[in-house]
């Protein structure tokens, strides 16, 4: 059977093929690749490692004044913000703030498919479905008498929203395949990026769940509206680096004004992940505002990249560009755009590298070769 | 972050990168499920050469009891394996963490 036919069968599943007998490279890239799934769901990066709120401004300190109130009650939480504010940072400081005894159990309703949520949250009987040989309790019983974290509940789908308002209400769960009522205690916390009135508008969320979830809204600002906690999350970052023996990283002036001058447009993840990828492409330590990417430096060049992009979604041969009359340095400008999209290729995959070279179309050994002159490169420029 | 431990100065940008603090290992765990002994353990060794202690070698009828209680975070299926199993494989995996990543070793031509 081969990878497309099963890749069709199951969308859900992360499935990659090997050449058998394998090399030890390709085998290190697949390996590489399970580490960084792995650190991705277990949120071990230095984004999720801390249920530490990070910053000084108003509207921070205005959440830590909602999340000490609200902590020790039984109060559901719903927390609204943009993807990367730290929406799950917060549901774990209400879980530690709380006192209850039982774990904090937390899942994506947008990551795991239509048909396998039923069984993940309320869990199964032996024979409900194939596969399932055995009785497994759901994550609301793992969370019994702790903190459930249901993140995205805005693509929760409509079958599910029936049966989560039913656990809200009566408080009890009934596994797939079972007849019996199973109680359990937990407290609730959900969290969304999506605007949940609009939502109900659509027809895409019930109502009567909505207002069951909102007993305490939290909202947490996206960054940009709050640069001045951009250099606290910079030092605290750079110090679970550190503290890990991943690098040892110090700014400059000139970088620390252009991070806090920068949109951040997937927020406090995409700030971790940069300094992350910077402890890798800076080895000495010292990150100058040319170390940044473009878009973040502000200065211009991202004028290559508008170029770049009718390029890409040209017909065939309308690309239409102007020569400065005392001409440009070709070979300079064309590195700096093949910087640009290397940079923005690695932000959007989290920094791993075989995503990026997908992305770019090109193999993962020439991507790490192009990494490696561009910091020579830049090295010699220095 | 993961780093090779067979890279050597010709990669330097490998090694420089993760020059900071030694090899770490890798804590993920991982099941080689495959009917051939031989090559189950060959990949076994592999990777613990790779710095991934934590992997099991099973068949397709024992695999079940070494998945028992485990967290795992990948799965390596044999090449060699009819449909039937694969898929049985697959399902029993999505009902038991739809998280798993699952590598199909490809037959040699």
């Amino acid at each position: 059977m081969n990878l497309d036919a099963l890749k069709a069968r199951y969308p859900w599943a992360r499935l990659m093929s090997l050449p058998d007998p394998v090399s030890f490279d390709v085998l290190g890239e697949v390996l590489e690749e399970i580490n960084a799934a792995r650190s991705r769901a277990r949120n071990d990066t230095a984004f999720d490692a801390s249920t530490r709120l990070i910053g000084a401004s108003a509207s921070m300190d205005a959440v830590r004044g909602l999340i000490d109130k609200v902590a020790p009650s039984l109060a559901t939480v719903l927390v609204t913000g943009e993807s990367g504010t730290g929406k799950e940072v917060i549901a774990r400081r209400i879980h530690e703030l709380s006192g209850r005894s039982g774990p904090f159990v937390a899942v994506n309703c947008g990551a795991i498919p239509e048909s396998l949520l039923e069984s993940e949250l309320f869990g199964h009987e032996k024979g409900a479905f194939t596969g399932a040989d055995r009785v497994r309790a759901g994550r609301f019983e793992q969370a019994d008498g702790g903190t459930f974290f249901l993140d995205e509940i805005g693509d929760m789908p409509s079958v599910m929203q029936v049966k989560l308002l039913r656990v809200l209400e009566e408080r009890v769960i009934e596994r797939v395949g079972g007849t019996r009522s199973v109680p359990v205690d937990v407290r609730l916390i959900a969290a969304t990026h999506r605007e949940l009135p609009q939502r109900i508008e659509e027809g895409q969320f019930r109502e009567d769940l909505y207002y069951r979830l909102s007993v305490f809204p939290i909202e947490v600002s996206p960054l940009r509206e709050r640069a001045e906690d951009v250099p606290l999350l910079v030092e605290e970052f750079t110090r679970r680096l550190s503290e890990k023996a991943q690098g040892n990283l110090h700014f400059t002036a000139d970088a620390l004004r252009a991070l806090e001058g920068y949109d951040w447009p997937g927020n406090v993840r995409e700030l971790a992940n940069l300094i992350e990828r910077l402890a890798v492409t800076n080895p000495n330590g010292i990150v100058d505002i040319n170390d940044l990417p473009a878009a973040v430096r502000n200065d211009g060049s991202n004028d290559d990249i508008d170029i770049v992009d009718a390029s890409l979604s040209l017909g065939q041969g309308d690309l239409r560009v102007s020569l400065p009359a005392d001409g440009i340095d070709l070979k300079a400008y064309l590195a700096n755009i093949e910087k640009s999209l290397i940079d923005k290729a690695l932000d959007e995959s989290n920094g791993v590298v075989q995503h990026a070279a997908k992305r770019l179309g090109i193999g993962r050994t020439t991507l790490v070769e192009k990494m490696r002159r561009m910091q020579e490169r830049e090295a010699d420029s220095a | 972050m993961w780093r090779s431990p067979y890279i050597r100065g010709d990669e330097s940008f490998r090694v420089e990168a993760h020059a900071v603090g030694g090899h770490p290992r890798l804590r993920i765990v991982i099941l080689v499920v495959d009917d051939r002994p031989d090559r189950a353990d060959r990949l076994k060794a592999m990777i613990e050469f790779m710095d991934a202690p934590n992997v099991v070698a099973a068949s397709t009828d024992s695999w079940r009891a070494c998945a028992e209680g485990e967290r795992l975070d990948a799965v390596f299926l044999g090449g060699r394996l009819d449909e039937p199993a694969v898929t049985g494989v697959l399902d029993a995996i999505a009902a038991m963490d739809p998280n798993v990543s699952v590598v199909l070793l490809d037959e040699p031509s």
